[in-house]
């Protein structure tokens, strides 16, 4: 992209490997993104391949993009409008390989393959930015470790989430801005709005880090500029509008194009499908006091699962940058801060599902306070950067040289060393927390099931999630039906229009006649219905909207040929029906 | 090549080849002749979107420009100056001619060393009279330029110019108030240079950009263009059209290019494509001339249209032998000519047309508009209308931010009725470049109410 263009690259000449062995063109991060890729590709290989371990959203995004090029109705408008779009867009050259490797669709590999990519991506700008800051090789190589090797970070590198993804994000949102901040170039500001604008199209809580950004930006100006207030808060107010344009562009333009297609602006919030329609369905709708107090307990102690130390982490950090008066620092800070405690609000009142994955950036907000408390008073300057030496003068003031924490040379390294032992603690405890039954038993059991020779049944029902839909899936194939002659809603039966081999036998929501065809099925040529449960997520289903009883009795328009028996546990045996041919 | 005829014989042929092709399928099959159209505009907007995506890129690194220090201006011995040579156009101006000559002699570089010259048309008495009685007694001489058609700034400038000595050349504008030691900045940036810097275009200005709108609007257009667009494009190896003002030239290259094309109305911008054609580069000197934002409408669209049919005269010339053109700019400048030559005025053009179908789809529903839209070309468009017009504003703003004029950003939120009123402007034009390709188009000077004082940025 042209926009990343232009920035230094790290110095190639430092690659070392081994035995003293000497390896052109590697450099620190090149090899840590290769390094991480592989291990994320392995293991997502382990988790699709071996242990059956699907993450429902992942398979979902690939379901999507294989809607929007081989559906009966091919559209990009088909890419759905309940959660934000990057996701699935960045899927679609993936899945137009699908010929090449039908696994990257069948099993969803591709979802795998691309949040690999981010994560190892996310890895490489966090070894950046603490080099920005100034942490030594090994300082910074041992933090990112901290960061890469978290059993949640690997997992999410590996289950093909967006976590990966607005992760990247962030991570660039924040190594931008601190680059601004320290050297005030317009570029940095540029570049940075540009990445906020991607982070809101990949994950709507990139909101929180915008607010933070807002308030950072007008603050910095603000305080570091001269002249009248008046003037001073004028150019406040332009880096503001700077910072954040792109971002609402992208907030606007989002809205504007679900409006045009649903006639909703927001509807990953009001739409049948959307947050408040999935919660009420699982009976979470309005939470009362009592259980918003219980979720701000679980919230605190995911938190801590996931990073025992943060607390802290955020309070030496925070103790050293206003010991050296580096406010700069803190400000990178706040932003992952604003979206954990964004996160923990919305947790603790109910407005998201209870879910671990939602406290992931705990995990770079503790990695980078660590790195503030262990960063030098005086950054070391890193050669073809082009930070400069009185842009350090400013940020630092007179004051810069004397502040912080200062211990001895052998002082220094033991405080390093604790540090990082304190960090690496992150990582059994988030492994356990990942397998505990009670901190998020949906992606505990499979888990679990994998790593066990000897499941509990509840272990491998969980194991066994949407074989039953492949199963159903080749099935229907196995019918060698016409175009468009199987009527689905592919909210909840996505597995299996995504398995078959021929998607387009498939009338789904997103088809622009689907309104016609859900009135009249047999009129259009529709020979079959699959229908699951009316109840739970399933009384979201389309065709149970309209023919609520058609699970139980057919409705009067057609005759059960067949129930798939869900031997996982989402307990969704799907019935098929056959439809009385139009006379 | 001259702009004297709107289109050459070749030009005329495939034109009407490719006209005449385009109807038949639209008897035919009117919708696959409206896709065509469609695709074709998307096409170009599509690649003018990303050209100025890169374009906005590097405007945002260190320009540039080239600066020359007061002290440094100054070191060059007046006997060791070379010979300068101003040449200043003016018609129907008896009213500001006295300024102007206040203006001139303002210019520090030795007496011995400047030849001024007032290029007046020699029917225009009034101007003639009252710029004799400015220049009595001072160090300006007065060239009467032989009246007759073209009447154009290029046909007196060439006229000047071909009489003068000067090594350097430069021109200035009746209403100029150019930084009194431009000229010695100049002369000192040509020492340093090597000869194929032909050209240095000096910063134009506005001095009444709080006037009203159209001048905050104007000025900010202005500044972006100065400030930021125009070093990126050097950056980006493209030829860049000068800014009619200011710019100062080795006499020598003027020479090997011929002068100034009497027929075409934006000389300036075509000058520019031929240096860059043959060889020798222009780059940016950090020397501001104040010049006035025209703040009426209707003058305001006479001198905008009047640039856009220049730019596309002075593209369609280069076109004639587009082969020739790519081999002497490289494919770079090529594109970069064709993005900020071509495309400015016929997107101007499009501009409202497109806008008008997407008011008349999103808010009059009229879905038939979607059968000659088909999905390869409307995600295509969608995108780069909204990402090209918030480009469009966002550089601006950040323009304003780096150069320190902030409170021109809120005039900025209401720039789309600026191109609405460049939209007015290339309708005019291209009728124009049609009916009468060289008629020049006064611009009235003095409608600012008052001058600001000469300032030394």
């Amino acid at each position: 992209m042209a926009l990343a263009s232009g920035f230094p690259l790290a110095k190639r000449s430092e690659a070392v490997v081994g035995l003293g062995l000497r390896l052109p063109n590697l450099s620190e991060t090149r090899v840590a993104f290769g390094l991480c890729l592989s291990v994320y590709v392995v293991v997502a290989a382990v988790l699709v391949f071996i242990g059956n371990v699907p993450a429902n959203d992942g398979v979902a995004r690939v379901a999507t993009a294989n809607r929007i090029l081989f559906s009966r109705d091919p559209h990009l408008a088909a890419i759905g409008f309940v959660w934000s779009p990057l996701p699935n867009l960045v899927l679609l050259p993936f899945v137009a390989l699908k010929f090449l490797w039908p696994a990257l669709v069948r099993q969803a590999f591709a979802g795998n393959l691309v949040s690999a990519l981010f994560m190892a991506g996310a890895v490489v700008q966090l070894l950046r930015f603490l080099q920005d800051i100034g942490l030594t090789r090994g300082r910074r190589l041992a933090l990112a470790a901290c960061f890469a090797l978290h059993p949640m970070i690997v997992l999410y590198a590996a289950n093909s989430m967006s976590e990966a993804q607005f992760l990247f994000f962030l991570l660039l949102v924040v190594r931008h801005l601190g680059r601004w901040l320290r050297e005030r170039r317009m570029a940095s500001l540029v570049v940075m709005s540009m990445y906020l604008a991607l982070a809101y199209l990949t994950r709507y809580e990139a909101t929180a880090a915008a607010a933070a950004v807002l308030g950072i930006v007008g603050l910095a100006t603000y305080l570091d500029s001269q002249g009248a207030p008046r003037s001073r808060l004028a150019l406040a107010a332009s880096d503001c509008v700077i910072a954040v344009a792109p971002f609402a562009l992208a907030f606007v333009l989002w809205a504007l194009v679900s409006f045009v297609i649903t006639g909703s602006a927001f509807p990953q919030l009001s739409s049948a499908y959307g947050n408040a329609a999935q919660l009420h369905s699982l009976g979470l709708g309005h939470p009362t006091l009592a259980r918003e107090f219980d979720g701000a307990v679980t919230g605190v102690r995911w938190m801590l699962a996931l990073e025992p130390f943060l607390p802290l982490v955020v309070v030496v950090g925070a103790i050293q940058s206003l010991l050296r008066r580096d406010m700069n620092s803190l400000a990178l800070a706040a932003i992952f801060a604003a979206v954990v405690t964004f996160m923990f609000w919305a947790h603790t009142t109910g407005a998201i599902l209870p879910n671990l994955r939602y406290f992931i950036v705990v995990i770079p907000f503790a990695v980078v306070m660590a790195a503030i408390a262990l960063s030098p008073t005086q950054p070391r300057l890193r050669a073809g950067s082009r930070v400069r030496e009185d842009a350090y003068a400013s940020v630092n003031g007179s004051r810069g040289s004397s502040g912080g924490i200062r211990f001895r040379p052998v002082g220094q390294i033991a405080f390093a060393v604790g540090c990082v032992l304190l960090m690496m603690t992150a990582i059994p405890a988030a492994g356990n927390a990942l397998l505990s039954n009670s901190t998020d038993p949906n992606d505990a059991y499979p888990i679990q099931a994998l790593l066990t020779r000897t499941p509990t049944s509840q272990q491998e029902m969980a194991s066994k999630r949407y074989l039953m839909e492949r199963s159903d899936s080749s099935y229907i194939d196995s019918l060698h039906l016409p175009r468009g002659s199987v009527l689905i809603d592919d909210f909840i039966g996505f597995v299996i229009v995504m398995t078959s081999n021929h998607p387009d036998q498939y009338v789904a929501p997103s088809d622009r006649d689907f309104k016609p065809v859900l009135l009249a099925p047999a009129e259009f040529g529709v020979l079959y219905i699959l229908v699951p449960p009316n109840s739970g997520l399933g009384s979201l289903d389309a065709i149970n909207r309209q023919y609520p009883t058609l699970y139980d009795d057919g409705a009067g328009i057609g005759t059960l040929v067949r129930q798939f028996h869900d031997e996982g546990d989402t307990y969704t045996d799907w019935r098929l029906y056959r439809i009385a041919p139009q006379h | 090549m001259s702009g004297g005829r709107f289109l050459d014989d070749r030009q005329r042929g495939i034109l009407l080849a490719i006209a005449g092709t385009w109807i038949l399928t639209l008897v035919v099959n009117p919708v696959i002749a409206i896709i065509m159209f469609n695709a074709l505009i998307t096409v170009i907007y599509v690649a003018v979107l990303l050209y100025n995506v890169v374009w906005f890129r590097h405007s945002l690194d260190a320009p540039e420009i080239l600066r020359v220090s007061d002290s440094e201006a100054k070191t060059i011995p007046d006997d060791e100056l070379p010979k300068y040579t101003v040449l200043v156009c003016a018609y129907r101006e008896e009213n500001v001619i006295a300024d102007t000559v206040l203006m001139l002699e303002l210019l520090d570089y030795p007496k011995e060393k400047l030849e001024i010259k007032l290029l007046l048309e020699s029917d225009d008495f009034a101007t003639i009279l009252a710029a004799k009685k400015a220049c009595a007694g001072k160090h300006i001489e007065i060239t009467r330029v032989p009246a007759g058609e073209p009447r154009t700034k290029p046909k007196a400038l060439n006229c000047g110019w071909r009489t003068s000595s000067g090594e350097l050349v430069t021109v200035f504008d009746v209403e100029d108030l150019p930084d009194p030691l431009q000229l010695r900045r100049a002369a000192f940036a040509f020492q340093r240079q090597d000869p194929t810097v032909a050209c240095l275009q000096a910063r134009l200005h506005y001095h009444n950009a709080s006037q009203n709108i159209i001048t905050s609007w104007f000025a900010a257009e202005y500044a972006t263009w100065f400030s930021t667009m125009l070093p990126a494009l050097i950056k980006l190896q493209s030829p860049i059209p000068l800014g009619g003002t200011s710019m100062h030239l080795r006499a020598s290259a003027l020479r090997t290019v011929g002068g100034w094309d009497p027929y075409n109305v934006t000389e300036d911008a075509d000058l520019g494509i031929r240096l860059h054609r043959h060889g020798f580069r222009t780059l940016i000197l950090d020397s501001v001339t104040f010049e006035e934002a025209n703040s009426d409408f209707v003058n305001w669209v006479k001198q905008r249209s009047r640039w856009y049919k220049g730019y596309l005269q002075t593209w369609l010339v280069h076109m004639r032998r587009p082969l020739d053109t790519w081999r002497q700019l490289g494919a770079l400048g090529f594109v970069g000519f064709c993005v900020v030559l071509g495309a400015t005025p016929l997107l101007a053009l499009l501009n409202p047309f497109c806008w008008l179908l997407v008011f008349l789809w999103f808010v009059g529903r009229f879905t038939q508009i979607e059968v000659v839209f088909p999905g390869w070309i409307f995600y295509p468009a969608m995108l780069s209308m909204f990402l090209g017009n918030f480009l469009a504003i966002y550089r601006n703003v950040v323009a304003m931010r780096t150069g320190g004029r902030p409170q021109l950003i809120p005039a900025l939120m209401l720039y789309p009725i600026y191109w609405l009123m460049m939209s007015v402007a290339a309708v005019r034009a291209i009728t124009q470049l049609v009916i009468a390709p060289s008629f020049w188009d006064k611009t009235v000077h003095g409608l600012d109410r008052r001058r600001a004082p000469v300032s030394s940025v």
